[in-house]
């Protein structure tokens, strides 16, 4: 394992970005099947009921938190063909949260792999769901942040990343 | 005889994967949502292969596989750590 000191450059949040956008792609490509493909745009502004799963990570010189934000729809398709449901059945929201949960897990476990080969290794905390309408999650000036946002055929999916280092 | 195989994980989800997963062979499967619940099934059910997640609630995956390699009637059965985590 890497070891982080003063010496280790801190990662350009962009970087994060990159490693991100390939491995959200390779995630739903493996565990649901599902193809999803980077937008130059984000369109997830507007999603309005929304299931946000959400994860902490931290540790030596870097701390931050990983949002996956989906409409309720698309959380709800997700969780159906994760769970192997037919069309027509809809799953319970506690099948989506644990889906969606598991999902942000996987997505923030990467990033966590990837801080910890850059320097910075650190730990991630179990993850959360965050359900509403049209909220905004909001950071402190310190702290960097990006959006990616993605289409797929069951409807956006975005991922948001808010990073600190020491 | 089935082999039996002791699902250990916090998410219904990553149960119900891994049950999916061993669904076309010969198997039993056994499922707990922690470690501490993993370790009285392991105990009472002696399993072929124990599926163990890291982070759980009430006492994690590496604590039980600590406590399972201290405990002699149950130090040689097989596990698989699964994980999000990869890679550290």
């Amino acid at each position: 394992m890497n070891e982080s000191n003063s010496m280790t450059p801190k990662p350009e949040i962009s970087k994060a970005g990159e490693f991100l956008t390939e491995h959200v792609v390779t995630v739903f490509e493996t565990m649901l099947s599902v193809q999803v493909a980077p937008l130059k745009k984000s369109s997830a502004e507007s999603l309005e009921e929304r299931v946000t799963g959400t994860a902490g990570f931290g540790g030596e010189g870097v701390r931050g938190v990983l949002y996956l934000h989906l409409s309720t729809t698309t959380a709800n398709r997700f969780a159906a063909i994760m769970l192997g449901l037919a069309d027509d059945v809809a799953p319970a929201d506690g099948d989506v949260n644990d889906v969606i949960g598991e999902m942000t897990n996987m997505l923030t476990g990467g990033l966590k792999s990837w801080l910890t080969n850059s320097g910075f290794p650190c730990a991630i905390s179990t993850p959360g769901i965050i359900r509403g309408t049209s909220y905004v999650i909001d950071s402190p000036p310190e702290v960097e942040s990006q959006k990616l946002v993605f289409e797929s055929a069951a409807g956006p999916v975005a991922v948001e990343i808010q990073m600190q280092f020491d | 005889m089935a082999t039996k195989i002791l699902s250990v994980d916090d998410s219904r989800t990553i149960r119900l994967i891994v049950g999916r997963a061993f669904g076309p062979f010969d198997c039993q499967l056994f499922e707990a949502a922690n470690g501490e619940e993993g370790l009285a099934a392991a105990t009472r059910e002696k399993p072929d292969l124990i599926v163990l997640d890291v982070t759980m609630p009430v006492m994690d995956g590496v604590t039980m596989l600590i406590k399972l390699k201290e405990d002699p009637s149950l130090k040689n059965i097989p596990v698989i750590m699964l994980t999000a985590e990869s890679g550290h």
